[in-house]
């Protein structure tokens, strides 16, 4: 169940982190990229986060699930941000 | 005083976080070792082999036989069965009363639970003696140590906060790290290992406040309980929900404590964490047993029995006083004493980032005062001094419990004072680390203190492979995952600082006004997204 757990706030973290402009433009190309997509990557990204987290308290009980959350959240947030620069498509070469 | 809110709160976490910087480090360093303290004192005494089929009667009986001979008229016992993280042998502790001198003589002992002597090994400082440090520091008294960690974890607390005030973009930057860009990419690494560990920052330092409540808010105490030093303990005591019995005087013989123990194991099952005897032998003897923890909570449930007699007098499943609550929840969650093997992997990484974000902040600070080129006299001796102990300690102090280490495995087993030495070797190392980059230029210091700290912890595993008559791949193969557990991270250990000396050896440069370097296109895209 924690695998699930941490799969969901890994698929949330990246959502969450597409959704935001600097990042979506980043990741995938200008005409792609909307505010429509960003509100529903954002809608997604909360609800797989909320879901993360309820599995974890549900699992292990408020405390220590709640706990487990936060550091698979740290670790996958610092997980997305080192590799998010690697990751992109070298499109963004044009000036 | 600064111009703006933001600008004098800048100052404060710069200074704030600067001037205790390296002993925060080695305190979150050590702190983060003492995750896995018992894993460590294991290693350091390989002698020892794990208890198996031992039933809960035969480690109390082989105790209590030991205590009696040991600790006749003793005040307390403590009995730790055998076979959990905490306490994986028979351990026995026992304090005499007080007297006029002072605080009762203490003994701890682990024991054979087949013989009922003491186990034969390696006397080491262990993972205790590394934990302890994160918050007595060493070479101090005691009290002294205490104080000085209070001081700096307030000033931690105020860095924390300062800087959550002074990240102007703490959502926008929320992923944000843009690689080789020098001064940015620096503050982008301190701000993502800030800001994405944040939670576990918050409340490791918080709760770090708790312990030392009594520094910080002596008043509060002695408003309600005068300035007796004695009178404040007791009426800590009581509120901590431990029982106080004053001994009769007159000799009763202990009732069984199995018995007991039976009892307690009707009520929660196999999971009992320590039985404690008060006053043993008197009429007015206690058994309290205590279970193993199950929430983040620090308390834990316990039966009290009478010691005689060995009726059940009060069973404490919860706490009463909702302040001793909060603060057993805080000081519980510091611990992670309750944390399985994935939390407790996760609050040892925690902990790593927590010393990487206040070794990037103080790399950060250095950077950033770097002096331009052509202006290299204008240096001034304290950001020498500054950059001197970035290298020795943020290098250097991996290299010094890399030596801890090995010291363990090649002091002579019989030596006198051999758990000091121990600790001797680690100061010793981290000393001449300190030294180390007022001999060199600071870019060989930092190459050569990070190659050594590689070295150091890549060989480990060979020198416990030729010092003991185990081997990485044989406790892999007998799936003994505390030692294979210990070696492979101390080969991920060597392997990060070796990649952290080869990228500074390819990247470094010393002053700003270098050539950029090569981007990749993405960050490109980022800065290009930022200045529109």
């Amino acid at each position: 169940m924690i695998v699930l757990a941490s799969v969901l706030v890994l698929c949330g973290s990246a959502a969450l982190c597409l959704a935001m402009k600097r990042h979506g433009l980043q990741m995938m190309p200008a005409r792609a990229y909307s505010p429509a997509l960003s509100l529903a990557l954002r809608v997604c990204g909360s609800a797989l986060l909320a879901g993360g987290a309820v599995i974890c308290a549900v699992t292990q009980g408020a405390g220590v699930g709640l706990t487990t959350f936060f550091g698979i959240f740290s670790m996958v947030i610092l997980l997305i941000a080192i590799s998010l620069p690697y990751l992109a498509p070298a499109k963004g070469r044009r000036r | 005083m600064k111009d703006t809110f933001r600008q004098s709160m800048t100052w404060l976490h710069t200074w704030a976080g600067l001037v205790f910087c390296w002993i925060l480090y080695f305190m979150f360093i050590t702190g983060t070792l003492g995750y896995f303290d018992t894993e460590i004192d294991r290693w350091m005494q390989p002698e020892l082999r794990t208890v198996e089929n031992i039933t809960l009667a035969q480690s109390i009986d082989t105790a209590r036989a030991r205590l009696e001979s040991e600790a006749p008229g003793a005040e307390r016992w403590l009995i730790s069965p055998p076979g959990n993280r905490e306490t994986p042998q028979l351990n026995i502790f026992w304090q005499q009363p007080r007297t006029e001198a002072g605080a009762g003589e203490r003994g701890e002992q682990m024991l054979d639970v087949h013989s009922g002597e003491p186990l034969a090994a390696r006397e080491t400082a262990g993972g205790q003696t590394l934990y302890r440090m994160h918050y007595l520091l060493h070479y101090l008294p005691r009290d002294v140590g205490y104080r000085i960690v209070g001081v700096i974890t307030l000033l931690m607390f105020v860095g924390l906060i300062t800087g959550i005030v002074i990240h102007k973009n703490i959502f926008k930057d929320f992923f944000t790290f843009r690689p080789g860009r020098r001064k940015r990419s620096w503050l982008d690494i301190h701000n993502l290992l800030s800001v994405a560990t944040l939670p576990f920052q918050l409340m490791i330092t918080y709760s770090g406040l708790v312990f030392v409540i009594t520094l910080w808010m002596p008043l509060v105490g002695f408003s309600s309980y005068g300035f007796d030093a004695g009178k404040l303990r007791a009426a800590l005591t009581e509120i901590a929900g431990q029982v106080q019995v004053e001994p009769a005087g007159t000799p009763a013989p202990l009732g069984s404590l199995t018995a007991m123990a039976d009892t307690a194991v009707e009520h929660w099952g196999d999971s009992i964490r320590s039985i404690e005897v008060k006053w043993p032998g008197d009429a007015n003897a206690r058994v309290i047993i205590r279970k193993s923890p199950q929430s983040i909570s620090r308390f834990r449930e316990q039966l009290v029995f009478d010691g005689v007699s060995g009726e059940l007098l009060e069973a404490k499943t919860a706490e009463t006083n909702a302040p001793q609550a909060v603060a057993n929840s805080l000081i519980g969650l510091h611990e992670g004493l309750f944390a399985g093997p994935l939390l407790r992997w996760l609050y040892f990484v925690s902990g790593l980032l927590g010393a990487g974000m206040v070794a990037t902040g103080a790399i950060y600070w250095v950077v950033k005062r770097r002096p331009k080129p052509g202006r290299e006299a204008v240096a001034s001796a304290g950001h020498r001094l500054v950059e001197c102990l970035n290298v020795g300690t943020i290098a250097g102090l991996p290299v010094a419990i890399a030596a801890y280490f090995w010291a363990n495995r090649l002091l002579p087993v019989d030596m006198a004072g051999r758990a000091d030495w121990e600790i001797h070797v680690l100061f010793m190392v981290w000393l001449a680390a300190l030294i180390h980059p007022r001999l060199r230029s600071l870019r060989t210091a930092w190459i050569e203190q990070l190659w050594l700290g590689a070295a150091a912890f890549t060989l480990l595993p060979l020198v416990n492979a030729a010092t003991t008559d185990g081997h990485l791949l044989q406790s892999l193969a007998a799936g003994d995952w505390l030692f294979a557990g210990f070696d492979l991270t101390a080969l991920a250990t060597g392997l990060l600082l070796g990649i952290a000396a080869w990228q500074l050896g390819r990247h470094w440069q010393p002053g700003p006004k270098s050539e950029p370097v090569v981007l990749p296109a993405a960050t490109l895209a980022t800065r290009r997204d930022i200045t529109r």
